[in-house]
């Protein structure tokens, strides 16, 4: 009991008794004992208190973040946090950041999760009268438990009526990998180029060393008349996230509509803004005009 | 009975503590990083991809090709279908190695997005494929095709034919 009692006196006490051991030559522990011990416990004390408490917050953190995933599955249900940006035009464009996505387990199974740009054509009547109500290209970068971590793209255009193709991008033969581009901003341009085709480019930009290629593909015999445009975050599936889902802070910038006069910077424009399900979610600043379109970013989950 | 240094007991007492603390919490932060961390890595052929034979393979009877109509047969027939929920198991129906522009041209324009003269392996299959569309409605086909790189295996594009 008494040796416990000593361990908590105050410091004072403490260097009372280390002064005392300096004077005393029956003292069992010599004074540069207690000086090594006293260097001990700081050392100790320091990284105990400095080194491992913030690891224990972050954890912390992590899992109050985490959430149940019900976003449907493959066919249905899928949650969203976009931007959506109404009004006629013939192309847009947006700089999204290449983060690492993480899809296992039940997202590989029951889904997937993107961050892409929509083009899209809900008011001609060939297309608001096809099963999906509208037709569009899309583009962007995707992880599912088919390709893995891809760039993809996929349209569905008035000629086919309710066909839908899809594309994936590979290292080989497309040269093309977000692996590749983490940290950089993949460019995705999808505008009327020539008649009745629309030209999807997908160009990484700031980087000038082992990223992916420079690449063009096109949506031909493709008739549809724009009037919607959106960018942000797709994710399906059901199920604990518990890590399954992820996609850490993506931002999209340089967002741009395009008319006959050229590419326009996106202000506010006709609503409705930004819509999330909480996840995926949506943040960002609408773009003044004149400007370069604001910078939006999503993350998830 | 000799007394125990009070610095002594402090110093054992700080140390056991520590030794605790960091044993009940190492596994989760361990735990957490790794869940944290990237599960894919770069690689040359990335995605599913139809295994390919040698290409001194007797079966291989289509010149540039490294898989046969019956390995993407196969392959059709075991897998899932790219952002899809399959309700009727794929089957194929039709194969072929025929070229990129052969195919844009089957699918009016549509192209696989490899050069024109590349070879590729067209396979139409059926089954019951349910997808979603930009605007959240969905639409289940009955009919699709899948065009694979005859060289490499991987998918190169899916399209659900109404």
């Amino acid at each position: 009991m008494f040796t416990k009692m000593q361990a908590f006196i105050p410091a004072r006490h403490l260097l009372a008794s280390v002064t005392r051991s300096l004077h005393s030559n029956d003292q069992e522990i010599k004074w540069f004992q207690d000086i090594s011990l006293i260097v001990l416990m700081v050392t100790s004390l320091t990284f105990f208190l400095f080194a491992s408490p913030p690891q224990t917050y972050a954890a912390t953190v992590s899992h109050t973040m985490a959430a149940n995933i019900s976003c449907g599955n493959l066919s249905t249900g899928h949650c969203y946090g976009r931007q959506d940006w109404f009004g006629g035009t013939i192309g847009s464009k947006t700089d999204i950041k290449v983060v690492q996505l993480t899809c296992n387990g039940s997202c590989q199974s029951t889904g997937f999760l993107d961050n892409e740009m929509w083009l899209i054509d809900g008011q001609t009547s060939s297309c608001f009268s096809n099963m999906f109500g509208n037709c569009w290209v899309e583009g962007g970068y995707l992880y599912d438990g088919y390709c893995g971590f891809c760039y993809f793209w996929a349209d569905v255009r008035p000629v086919d009526g309710n066909n839908l193709n899809l594309h994936y991008l590979y290292p080989t033969p497309n040269h093309m990998s977000p692996n590749r581009d983490i940290g950089h901003s993949m460019r995705i341009s999808i505008y009327e180029q020539g008649t009745h085709r629309f030209e999807v480019d997908f160009a990484v930009q700031g980087c000038s060393f082992n990223c992916s290629a420079n690449a063009t593909f096109y949506s031909t015999n493709n008739t549809m008349v724009p009037n919607d445009v959106h960018i942000g975050t797709e994710l399906s599936g059901v199920g604990s996230n518990n890590s399954n889902w992820g996609a850490p802070r993506a931002d999209y910038t340089n967002n741009y509509w395009k008319n006959g006069a050229g590419w326009q910077g996106q202000t506010y424009g006709n609503g409705p803004g930004m819509f999330q399900q909480s996840p995926p979610y949506i943040n960002g600043t609408y773009g003044s005009l004149g400007g370069t379109g604001g910078d939006f970013y999503t993350n998830c989950c | 009975m000799r007394r125990i240094h009070p610095l002594i007991f402090l110093g054992v007492v700080i140390t056991v503590l520590g030794i605790l603390f960091l044993a009940t919490s190492s596994p989760s932060d361990a735990q957490n990083d790794s869940q944290a961390a990237p599960s894919s890595t770069p690689s040359t052929v990335q995605g599913v991809a139809i295994p390919l034979r040698p290409t001194n393979d007797p079966a291989l009877t289509v010149p540039g090709a490294r898989f046969t109509c019956d390995d993407a047969a196969q392959w059709v027939g075991s897998h899932s279908v790219p952002l899809a929920v399959v309700s009727a198991k794929p089957a194929a129906d039709i194969c072929e190695f025929i070229t990129s522009q052969q195919t844009s041209v089957r699918l009016k324009g549509e192209s696989p997005g490899i050069p024109d003269n590349a070879l590729v392996c067209y396979v139409t299959f059926h089954g019951r494929f349910t997808v979603t569309g930009a605007g959240g409605k969905t639409v289940t086909y009955e009919k699709a095709v899948e065009v694979f790189d005859a060289q490499i295996g991987v998918l190169l594009m899916v399209t659900f034919i109404y």
